[in-house]
C-alpha cells in the first residue's frame, strides 16, 4: 500500500504542470496570464459560494460551472445508527447503546446492549398510498444483550426486520395558512418479525411483535433541563407471539401469545436542577396463551433512575457532553427476552457531539 | 424545476418547526440569543420525537406539492436531533440541493 501511494505521487509530479517556463516566454500580457491561468487554475468564485449562487448568477449569459458536490456517506449507509434497543424509546431519543467492563478478583466481566439499526428516512411507498403519507417505512436491526455476571449470565441476540409508521392521528383542523395540524391523538406503530437466540438458554424462537406508542399533547408539558418543571409521559402497548423452534433436550417447543404495557415518565425537576432528569418506567408482561407443556409467564419489570448532566444543558454544541447516571432495574424484561434480576448501576456516560 | 433551498425549502421546514413548537423559531432563528442548526427540538424547543412524528402525513402532504419529490418516514422525523436535521430531511425529500455548509 505504501509503495502504491508512492507511485501515485511520483505521477502526479511527472504529469504536473510545466512550473511557468513556457508560460514566461510569451510576449502578450494577455496570453501569457490565460497560459498561466491554464496550468494554475484559481479556485472557482461558484465553488466557494456554493451552488444555489452560482446558479443565481447570470453573469455573461453562459452556463455556470459544473460544481463538485462534498464527498458524503451514501445514502444507504446515512441510515444506520448504533443505539441500546432494550431501552424504552419515550420521548426521548433512543438511549445509546451501552457497553461496560469491570474486574473483580481477578475475574473479567463485561455487557453489552446495543443494536445495530437501520432505518430509512424515505418511504419506499407510491407517495399516494396510505402507507409513504403516515411515514411507513422498513426497519430492520440486530441486537446483542449481554452479561457476562455469573450470578445474572444472560446473552439473547435477536435480527428483526418489520414496518414502522403511524397507525392513525387524530388532528384538529388546519388554521388558515399552516402547513401541519395540532396532533390531539395518535398512535405510532411498529410490526416485526425477528429470530431471537438465548446463548445461555440455548433456546432459538421466532418473534412476532406489534408494537405500539401512544402519543398526545395532554402527554407532556414544559421545556425539558429549564428551570421550571416539565414532564413527559410515554403510554406503550402491544401483543407479542414467541415460536420456541429449539430448545434444550426436555424443554417444550411450541408457541406463546403475550399481552403487554409499559408506561415511562421522563421529570425534569427544573426548580432543584437544570441538569437533572427523573426516569421511571413499570411494564407488565401477560401470557395470554401457551403451548401444552409450557408455564404461562406473568411478570412486571421496573425501572428507576436519575440522571445528572455534567455540562451546561443549553451548550448544544459542546464537542463532549458526559452524564453520570444510578439506575436500578428489576423483574424479567420477557419483552425482550431477558430473565428475572435486580440490577444497580451507576455509569458515566460520555456523548460525542 | 427543483425547489430552491434558500427560498423554499430552508424557509417551509422552519415555518413547520415554528407551528409544531411552542418556540418562535421563524422569528428568532439566526439571531443571538437564538436558535440555529445545532438547536435540539427536544431540549430547546420542546418538540418530543414522538409528537413531531406524528405530523408526517402534513409534512408529506407539502412535500407533494413539489414535482418529483419523496415521502418521509415517520422514523427520518422522529431521529430529527437538531433544526439542522429536519431542513436537511425535508429539503432532501423535496429534491432541493443543499448548499455545503449549510444548514447553519
Amino acid at each position: 500500500m505504501r509503495a502504491l501511494v508512492f507511485a501515485a505521487a511520483v505521477g502526479s509530479f511527472v504529469c504536473g504542470p510545466a512550473w511557468g517556463q513556457e508560460c514566461n516566454t510569451i510576449e502578450s500580457d494577455a496570453e501569457r496570464l490565460r497560459c498561466f491561468d491554464k496550468q494554475f487554475p484559481r479556485a472557482s468564485t461558484a465553488a466557494v459560494a456554493g451552488p444555489e449562487s452560482a446558479a443565481s448568477s447570470p453573469m455573461d449569459g453562459t452556463p455556470p460551472p459544473e460544481v463538485g458536490k462534498p464527498w458524503t456517506l451514501p445514502r444507504f449507509l446515512q441510515n444506520f445508527r448504533l443505539a441500546n434497543e432494550t431501552a424504552p424509546s419515550g420521548a426521548l431519543r433512543a438511549e445509546p447503546a451501552a457497553f461496560s467492563y469491570a474486574k473483580l478478583n481477578g475475574t473479567e466481566y463485561s455487557t453489552s446492549q446495543a443494536a445495530l439499526i437501520w432505518e430509512p428516512s424515505e418511504s419506499w411507498f407510491p407517495q399516494d398510498t396510505y402507507l409513504a403519507r403516515n411515514g411507513w417505512g422498513p426497519v430492520a436491526s440486530y441486537s446483542i444483550n449481554r452479561n457476562s455476571l455469573p450470578a445474572k449470565k444472560s446473552d439473547v441476540r435477536q435480527g428483526a426486520v418489520g414496518l414502522y409508521g403511524v397507525l392513525f392521528r387524530i388532528a384538529a383542523d388546519k388554521e388558515p395558512g399552516e402547513i401541519t395540524r395540532k396532533t390531539l391523538f395518535g398512535v405510532l406503530t411498529k410490526i416485526d418479525a425477528a429470530y431471537r437466540r438465548n446463548r445461555v438458554d440455548d433456546t432459538k424462537s421466532m418473534v412476532y411483535t406489534i408494537d405500539n406508542i401512544a402519543e398526545s399533547r395532554w402527554l407532556f408539558d414544559g421545556i425539558p433541563y429549564g428551570d421550571k418543571f416539565a414532564w413527559y409521559l410515554t403510554p406503550r402497548f402491544g401483543l407479542q407471539a414467541e415460536d420456541r423452534q429449539h430448545v434444550k433436550s426436555g424443554n417444550p417447543k411450541g408457541e406463546t401469545h403475550s399481552l403487554f404495557g409499559q408506561l415511562k415518565a421522563d421529570l425534569y425537576p427544573g426548580m432543584i436542577s437544570d441538569r437533572m432528569k427523573v426516569s421511571l418506567l413499570i411494564q407488565r408482561y401477560v401470557d395470554l396463551s401457551a403451548a401444552t407443556g409450557i408455564d404461562e409467564r406473568h411478570d412486571t419489570f421496573s425501572k428507576a433512575g436519575v440522571e445528572f448532566l455534567l455540562y451546561p444543558p443549553r451548550a448544544a454544541a459542546a464537542a463532549l457532553q458526559p452524564s453520570i447516571a444510578l439506575e436500578r432495574s428489576y423483574g424479567a424484561d420477557l419483552l425482550n427476552g431477558l430473565p428475572r434480576q435486580g440490577l444497580t448501576q451507576l455509569t458515566f456516560k460520555l456523548k460525542v457531539n | 424545476m427543483p425547489p430552491s433551498y434558500s427560498s423554499d425549502t430552508k424557509p417551509k421546514s422552519l415555518r413547520i418547526l415554528d407551528e409544531i413548537s411552542l418556540a418562535e423559531v421563524r422569528q428568532y432563528y439566526g439571531k443571538t440569543p437564538g436558535y440555529d442548526a445545532k438547536s435540539q427540538l427536544f431540549r430547546d424547543l420542546g418538540i418530543p420525537p414522538d409528537y413531531f412524528a406524528l405530523a408526517v402525513d402534513d409534512i408529506n402532504a407539502d412535500l407533494a406539492t413539489y414535482a418529483g419529490s419523496k415521502s418521509v418516514t415517520a422514523k427520518g422525523v422522529r431521529n430529527c436531533a437538531t433544526i439542522g436535521d429536519f431542513i436537511s430531511l425535508y429539503s432532501k425529500a423535496a429534491g432541493a440541493t443543499i448548499p455545503p455548509g449549510e444548514p447553519k
